[in-house]
């Protein structure tokens, strides 16, 4: 039988004066967002988790259902803080595998981080 | 064949800067909203004394790639207040939206063509004006239901965010069934509080919508109201579908 359809979601954490979270930092707060708009068993069905998170450029990568990747989003959302501290969650790419979410996580600028004076606009 | 379909530009159509009751600076949200992958932005700043400075923010905004959209909150306590305001600011802004707070406002807003936007609360169904009246008098009227989601991601408390899902889709029923426009924005007040229009939409899908419907709102519909505002804005328009034509025609 073939496995579960999943997605790999690469994402960028914004904050005020690029404060660095830790992985389980991250993970807690998207947890509990989680449960608290979709409740137990819509956690069991995003089956979500953070494999990969990078604290110095605050992104990462969510492995979670593929039929599920709206409601990550909406979670994204909801994710004002993290200990706090005010955040903007913002989902940058959704891909199919590992390899291509890691491939894209490389690629990307380090520039793409808030408040970095040789931050280019994406014009 | 090979068929290349156009990006979807997205809109977030309020958001305040520090030129109001915002903490940001036009930059910040410029480059935020650059970041984020919007291709324009409505600034709700603007009041009788700072309307001069549209077009200086405007040539800002076009340094990031973005489309600044002028836009006025008015939030009234009388019909005669709307209505004198209604006349200052119509020629002068892209979009006005008015704050529903009590059933006079409400109905005078709906049916006035020159409002573009209806913000109601959905604290309280006791203030929430939106029935079916309402809708078939926006219909008539050209008056999109703007749905804030601030309120929503920062609601204080799980009652809050309920009694809003509740009455938000509600009313996103009653909009669907009298076809009355549906647009959704972020309200944000600070760049951290503004969130990406996919998430945005995401949010928008658990009222009820289809994930297309969803990003239509954040999209194609605003994007109309704001080119029908400019098509009337300009000089040389003289009634929907007539324009004067400069220049000599050969005929």
């Amino acid at each position: 039988m073939k496995g579960w359809r999943r997605r790999y979601i690469i994402f960028q954490i914004y904050s005020a004066k690029n404060l660095q979270f830790e992985k389980h930092d991250v993970l807690n707060v998207l947890f509990k967002t989680i449960l608290k708009l979709f409740g137990e068993i819509g956690a069991s069905l995003l089956n979500f988790n953070l494999i990969y998170h990078d604290s110095v450029k605050g992104r990462g990568i969510i492995r979670c259902n593929h039929d599920k990747v709206c409601w990550l989003r909406a979670a994204a959302a909801f994710i004002s803080d993290i200990n706090g501290t005010p955040i903007t969650f913002h989902i940058l790419k959704v891909t199919g595998s590992i390899r291509r979410a890691k491939e894209i996580l490389n690629s990307l600028p380090s520039s793409k981080v808030l408040g970095d004076e040789e931050a280019v606009p994406g014009v | 064949m090979n068929v290349k379909l156009a990006k979807r530009r997205f809109i977030d159509l309020h958001v305040f800067s520090n030129l109001s009751i915002g903490s940001s600076s036009i930059d910040e949200i410029a480059q935020m909203a650059v970041e984020l992958g919007y291709r324009a932005v409505g600034l709700a700043d603007f009041n009788k004394d700072n309307l001069n400075l549209i077009e200086d923010l405007r040539r800002k905004f076009s340094e990031y790639g973005l489309d600044l959209i002028s836009r006025v909150d008015l939030n009234c306590s009388s019909p005669s207040e709307l209505k004198r305001k209604l006349r200052f600011y119509r020629r002068k802004v892209e979009i006005i939206s008015v704050f529903c707070r009590n059933l006079q406002i409400a109905r005078l807003a709906a049916r006035d063509r020159r409002v573009d936007l209806l913000n109601f609360t959905y604290k309280s169904r006791q203030f929430n004006f939106f029935d079916a009246s309402e809708a078939s008098l926006s219909l008539k009227g050209e008056t999109a239901l703007e749905i804030n989601l601030r309120d929503l991601l920062f609601a204080g408390t799980s009652g809050e965010r309920i009694q809003f899902f509740k009455i938000c889709r509600e009313n996103v029923k009653l909009a669907k069934k009298h076809g009355v426009p549906l647009v959704f924005s972020s309200g944000a007040r600070s760049i951290l509080e503004m969130r990406g229009p996919r998430e945005l939409a995401a949010v928008a899908s658990l009222l009820d919508l289809t994930e297309f419907e969803a990003r239509e709102t954040l999209s194609t519909i605003p994007f109309n109201i704001v080119q029908r505002n400019r098509e009337k804005l300009s000089e040389n328009f003289i009634l929907p579908g007539v324009r004067r034509i400069r220049g000599e025609i050969d005929w």
